[in-house]
C-alpha cells in the first residue's frame, strides 16, 4: 500500500522527478567514470612495476645502520656522545653466497624464481648526448623468469645480449633521450671509473615512464667489469605466486637471510602513496556530486510534502501511522534513487566503453594508447549503493517532517 | 499492548446519557479535556465532556463555532488525544479518557491508535480530502489495502460497489480531481465505510455542498443510520441536525443538551 501511494506520488512529479533521477544518474555516471580511470591507471602501474622489476627484491646491506660501539654501550638517548670523524668501512657491498641462498629461496613456498641481479650506476654517451643510467646485470635466462622484461622488448632481441659480449639492453625512454638506435654503439662509463663501448642490442617498453626513462639490462659479468664488482651479486630478485602476499614473504625471507628485503609495495611505497592520495581526492569529488545529487532529492521530496499536507491528514485519518507515512516518503526517494542509480549504473558502464575508444595517447607516470579503464562489478556495487544510501539519507529528513503533521491541525487549518 | 478496560462507574460533573449506554458503549468520553496551545496562547477547548455512544445510535452535534464540537469528534475517532494536564497545570480527576469500543485509546502508540482508526472508525470531512492522483475507486480501496484482509482485487471490487451503492459506479475509474463537489463528498463517505466501520464520524459534512448534493448526503447518512451505521455528525446544518435520533448541543467546551428522540 505504500508503495502503491509512493509511486503514484512519484508519477506525479514526473518532470521533476525525472530532473532528479538525472542528477544522480549523471553522479553515478561520474563516479564511475572517475574512479575506473584512477584504478586503470594506477592498476598499470602497479602490474607493469611489479612484474618488470620483480615482486620481491633481496639487497645487499641490513636494513638496519650498523651503530657506533660507543653507542651500544650507552643506549641512552640523553647522554652526551660526541663521535666526530666516523668514517663508513670501505667495503664492497654484496650477497654472500648468492648461489646457495637462491637454491635456498628457490625452495621456500611462495617463490617461483630467483634470479641474480648486479646494479650501479653509468653515464651512457652517444655524440654528444650523455644520460645517466641504471645498469642492471643478469642472466638473461633466469631474468626473463622473474620478470616479463623480455616480452617487452620491442625492438631487437633479449637474447641477443648472450650472443655479443658488450650487448645492452635499454629502455625506451633512453633510446628516445639518447637518440640511438638498435646496434648502434653507446659509451657507457661508470661512477668508479670503468668505461665501456656497448652495442645496443635491444630496446624494450614496460609502459612504466621512471622505468623505461633509466634502465638498462647487460649481461651479468660485462657489468661486473663496467661498475668494478667482481664477482659481486647485490640483489636477488623473486617472483612470487602471488604478488598481493609479496609483502609478507619479503619480511620473512629478511628474517632468513638478514638482508634488507624489499617487497614490490616497499619498493614503490611513493607511488603507492600518490595513489593514495588520488584516490582520496577522487572520491571526495565524486562524493561530493552525489551529496549535490541528493540535495536534488530533498529538495524534490520537501515540496512534495508541502504539496500534500492535506493528503498526509487524509491517509493519517483513516489508518496510516506516522511509520507509514514516514515510509511512503522514504519510498518515494528510493524509486528515485533507484532509477537514478541504475541509470548511472549502465550510464557508467557506456562511458567507460566510449572513453576506452578515445585515441588520446597517454604519457604520465605509464604511458598507453588510449585512457586506461578499470571496470569491476565491485565498481558497480559500490557507485549504486552509495548513491542509494546518500538518497535514503536525502529523504529521511522530509519523511520525518511529513510523518510528525498533526492530523488535526491541518483539517483546522483548512476551516 | 495491555487494553484497560473501563472501571470506572460513576462520571462526575457531566450528564451522562444513559446507564445502559455506558455499559455497551461504542464511544466513551470520561471527562474529556483538550488544551490547545501552550503558556499564555494556551486554550481549554473541551472542558471535561462526558458522554457515551452506543453501536447503533445516530448522533448529530451542534453548537456555534469554537464550541468544541470538531475537536469532540476527533477525539472520540482516535484522531487526537485528549490532554491530562489543564492550563494551570492542574490533573484531571477522574483522568480525561477516550475509550473506542470499550478500550481506552490513552496508552496505545501512535501506530496502535492508526489501526483502531482504521478498522473501527470512519471519517468524513468537510473538505472533500480525496487522493487526487488516485482514482475513485482506488481511494475507496485505501483503507482496505491498508487493514490487509483483502487481496487488491477483492479491496477494488469491493470499492466499486460501494461507489455502486452511492451510484457512482460509472465514476470509479475516474480520477478524484475529476469528479464534482457532491460525487467527491460521496466517494469520501464510501472510503469511510470502506473497512465497515464500528462507527462513521462526519466533520460538516455538507458545509461544503449546494443544496441538491447536501440532500443527497444527508439522504444517504439516513438510509445508514436504517441500516443499523453508528453515526455521529458535526454540524451547523440544522435539518442535517434534526434528522439524527440524538441531538447533542455545545457550548464553550460544554455539553449543554442532550436530546433523544
Amino acid at each position: 500500500m505504500r508503495w502503491f501511494i509512493s509511486t503514484r506520488y512519484f508519477f506525479a512529479h514526473k518532470r521533476q522527478s525525472l530532473v532528479c533521477i538525472a542528477g544522480v544518474a549523471i553522479s553515478v555516471t561520474m563516479f564511475i567514470a572517475m574512479v575506473s580511470m584512477m584504478n586503470g591507471f594506477s592498476d598499470k602501474f602497479i602490474i607493469e612495476t611489479v612484474e618488470s622489476s620483480g615482486h620481491v627484491t633481496v639487497h645487499d646491506e641490513p636494513r638496519e645502520r650498523e651503530t657506533q660501539i660507543l653507542q651500544r654501550l650507552h643506549p641512552d638517548p640523553d647522554a652526551l656522545l660526541v663521535i666526530e670523524r666516523t668514517k663508513p668501512r670501505e667495503t664492497t657491498k654484496q650477497i654472500k653466497n648468492p648461489t646457495g641462498l637462491m637454491a635456498q629461496l628457490r625452495r621456500m613456498p611462495g617463490v617461483v624464481a630467483a634470479a641474480p641481479e648486479v646494479t650501479g650506476e653509468a653515464i651512457a654517451t652517444y655524440g654528444t648526448k650523455n644520460v645517466n643510467m641504471q645498469i642492471v646485470g643478469i642472466e638473461p635466462e633466469q631474468q626473463v623468469r622473474v620478470t616479463t622484461i623480455g616480452k617487452d622488448v620491442i625492438e631487437g632481441d633479449f637474447t641477443r645480449l648472450r650472443k655479443s659480449a658488450d650487448g645492452v639492453v635499454i629502455g625506451s625512454g633512453l633510446q628516445k633521450v639518447l637518440g640511438a638506435k638498435l646496434d648502434d654503439t653507446i659509451v657507457l662509463t661508470s661512477t668508479t671509473g670503468g668505461r665501456t663501448n656497448a652495442r645496443v642490442v635491444g630496446i624494450f617498453e614496460t609502459g612504466v615512464t621512471p622505468v623505461d626513462y633509466s634502465r638498462a639490462y647487460m649481461l651479468i659479468n660485462s657489468s661486473q667489469t663496467l661498475l668494478d664488482k667482481k664477482n659481486v651479486i647485490n640483489r636477488i630478485v623473486l617472483r612470487t605466486t602471488d604478488y598481493t602476499k609479496a609483502e609478507p614473504l619479503a619480511k620473512q625471507i629478511e628474517q632468513l637471510c638478514g638482508y634488507k628485503t624489499e617487497s614490490w609495495q616497499e619498493a614503490s611505497a611513493n607511488f603507492l602513496k600518490i595513489f593514495k592520495v588520488q584516490t582520496v581526492i577522487t572520491y571526495v569529488i565524486t562524493g561530493a556530486l552525489l551529496i549535490v545529487a541528493a540535495f536534488g532529492v530533498l529538495n524534490i521530496l520537501i515540496m512534495a510534502v508541502l504539496e500534500r499536507v492535506n493528503d498526509i491528514a487524509i491517509l493519517k485519518s483513516f489508518g496510516l501511522s506516522r511509520g507509514d507515512v514516514t515510509l511512503v516518503y522514504m519510498f518515494q526517494g528510493m524509486v528515485i534513487g533507484l532509477i537514478g542509480a541504475i541509470a548511472g549504473v549502465l550510464l557508467g558502464k557506456l562511458t567507460i566503453a566510449g572513453l576506452r575508444r578515445l585515441p588520446i595517447q597517454v604519457e604520465g607516470l605509464v604511458k598507453s594508447e588510449g585512457l586506461l579503464m578499470s571496470e569491476s562489478v565491485g565498481l558497480y556495487v559500490q557507485a549504486f549503493v552509495s548513491a542509494l544510501i546518500i538518497v535514503i539519507f536525502a529523504a529521511m529528513y522530509p519523511a520525518r517532517r511529513a510523518a510528525k503533521y498533526d492530523p488535526v491541525e491541518v483539517i483546522r487549518g483548512a476551516h | 499492548m495491555a487494553a484497560r478496560t473501563a472501571t470506572v462507574t460513576v462520571t462526575a460533573g457531566n450528564e451522562v446519557h444513559g446507564r445502559d449506554a455506558q455499559a455497551t458503549a461504542l464511544l466513551r468520553a470520561q471527562n474529556v479535556h483538550r488544551v490547545l496551545g501552550q503558556g499564555d496562547t494556551a486554550n481549554d477547548v473541551l472542558k471535561g465532556v462526558s458522554l457515551a455512544i452506543g453501536g447503533d445510535e445516530y448522533v448529530s452535534i451542534v453548537g456555534a463555532s469554537g464550541s468544541g464540537k470538531s475537536t469532540l469528534l476527533y477525539l472520540l475517532g482516535g484522531l487526537d488525544r485528549p490532554s491530562q494536564v489543564g492550563v494551570n497545570g492542574e490533573v484531571f480527576d477522574p483522568p480525561s479518557r477516550v475509550f473506542i469500543d470499550g478500550r481506552d485509546t490513552t496508552g496505545l502508540s501512535d501506530t496502535e491508535l492508526a489501526l483502531v482508526r482504521n478498522e473501527k472508525v470512519g471519517f468524513v470531512f468537510q473538505f472533500h480530502y480525496l487522493l487526487k492522483e488516485f482514482t475513485a475507486a482506488e481511494n475507496v480501496a485505501l483503507p482496505m489495502f491498508k487493514l490487509g484482509r483483502l487481496s487488491r482485487g477483492q479491496a477494488l471490487h469491493r470499492a466499486v460497489a460501494l461507489l455502486d451503492r452511492f451510484g457512482l459506479a460509472d465514476k470509479a475509474k475516474r480520477r478524484a480531481n475529476r469528479l464534482s463537489g457532491g460525487e467527491q463528498q460521496r466517494v469520501a463517505i464510501a472510503r469511510a465505510l470502506a473497512n465497515e466501520p464500528a462507527v462513521l464520524l462526519a466533520d460538516e459534512p455538507t458545509g461544503n455542498l449546494d443544496r441538491k448534493n447536501s440532500e443527497i448526503v444527508a439522504e444517504l447518512f439516513a438510509e445508514l443510520a436504517a441500516g443499523g451505521q453508528a453515526i455521529v455528525i458535526v454540524t451547523h446544518d440544522t435539518s442535517l441536525a434534526a434528522k439524527a435520533r440524538r441531538r447533542i448541543t455545545m457550548e464553550d467546551g460544554n455539553v449543554i443538551g442532550d436530546v433523544s428522540g
